[in-house]
């Protein structure tokens, strides 16, 4: 079994990448990156290999980001310690701006599939994530890449 | 202009990630979720146990002579109970979740419990109704038949007068503040399920 904090350092800025094209929040993001990484650390021992440890640590990333919907709207977003909680990042500008943006609009889902796919996961891996058929995730990338290449028409420089 | 899926793959790689937080802050977050689960549980169970006392204390106190006296303080202690161990953490273990599993079962997964949240609200809040305002009842017919029928009837009045407001007013207000954003939730996690099956 691989060490935590190997696993951290390894996959952290690519979940925080996946965070942050469903969220297109950066400290929201970062939130929710951390909370993938307390579970990733809680499930770890439980983890039998099934499949391979990035298909894994990327299931739990996509299944917080939709836990965001179930989450109690009344409660404030982070229980977390201050300290970590006042680092985030300045919001990203121009063309990666209007990346996230664009894939911001998407329904829930596609935004998962795309993040996955730009981050360069294999489909077959995307459609073990997902829980639909390899086709299926094809299809969709087609149809959301057409969508996003459609609104960067729109692009003007800012 | 975006031409080709390189360039958006280029383009998502330029995304520069926050800075990675120190693993010891982590895990201290992982410990201070776990802590404050625990304190709640901790805090509905001393309130368990306060509220039996008294009621005990009441009990050997003022030494109930009728069955229905009896029967009223253990359907009032029962309400009490329900109504605590429902609104501190002690259920958490019917709606633990498995974060690890893939998307599409997670959102069933998801959609189940907050059914199952749902259903269990609407339940609790009637049983703690019902057995509180039927303890009462049955707890005051010692006392009220020693008040005399005025004033054991003004003592019925008043109270169910109490409970009929909190069954008629308060109970649906509540009913309604605690299930709106329930029902919300479940509205959107059926419309992501949807998007899956499209």
């Amino acid at each position: 079994m691989q060490d935590f904090k190997e696993i951290y350092e390894q996959y952290w800025s690519r979940v925080y990448r996946l965070c942050m094209g469903y969220l297109n929040d950066t400290a929201h993001a970062q939130d929710v990156a951390q909370e993938t990484f307390v579970t990733v650390w809680e499930k770890l021992p439980q983890f039998r290999g099934e499949s391979a440890i990035g298909t894994w640590i990327f299931r739990i990333a996509s299944n917080q980001c939709l836990r965001q919907i179930a989450r109690d709207k009344r409660m404030p977003r982070s229980a977390m310690p201050g300290e970590i909680a006042e680092k985030s990042e300045a919001a990203p500008e121009g063309k990666i701006a209007y990346l996230y943006k664009a894939i911001s609009e998407l329904s829930e889902t596609d935004r998962i599939i795309i993040s996955l796919e730009l981050e360069g996961l294999p489909q077959a891996e995307i459609a073990s994530i997902v829980g639909i058929s390899e086709g299926n995730v094809r299809v969709k990338i087609h149809r959301i890449k057409d969508k996003l290449t459609e609104k960067f028409k729109h692009y003007d420089g800012h | 202009m975006m031409d080709t899926d390189d360039e958006l793959k280029q383009l998502w790689d330029t995304g520069v990630a926050a800075p990675i937080p120190d693993i010891s802050a982590l895990l201290r977050r992982a410990g201070t979720v776990k802590r404050k689960a625990r304190n709640k549980m901790i805090w509905g169970n001393l309130l368990l146990v306060l509220t039996s006392i008294i009621i005990a204390w009441v009990w050997i106190h003022y030494q109930p002579q009728m069955l229905t006296t009896k029967i009223g303080i253990v359907l009032i202690i029962l309400s009490m109970a329900i109504y605590i161990i429902t609104s501190t953490s002690m259920l958490q273990f019917l709606f633990r979740d498995e974060p690890d599993t893939d998307t599409a079962s997670y959102l069933a997964q998801l959609l189940r419990l907050r059914q199952k949240q749902e259903y269990l609200q609407k339940t609790i809040m009637t049983l703690y109704y019902v057995l509180l305002s039927g303890g009462m009842a049955l707890y005051m017919i010692e006392y009220a038949t020693m008040l005399g029928r005025r004033y054991g009837l003004i003592a019925y009045l008043v109270t169910f007068g109490w409970i009929a407001l909190a069954w008629f007013y308060i109970r649906p207000r509540t009913a309604r503040r605690q299930l709106a954003p329930l029902n919300e939730v479940i509205r959107q996690l059926e419309q992501v399920q949807q998007q899956l099956k499209g």
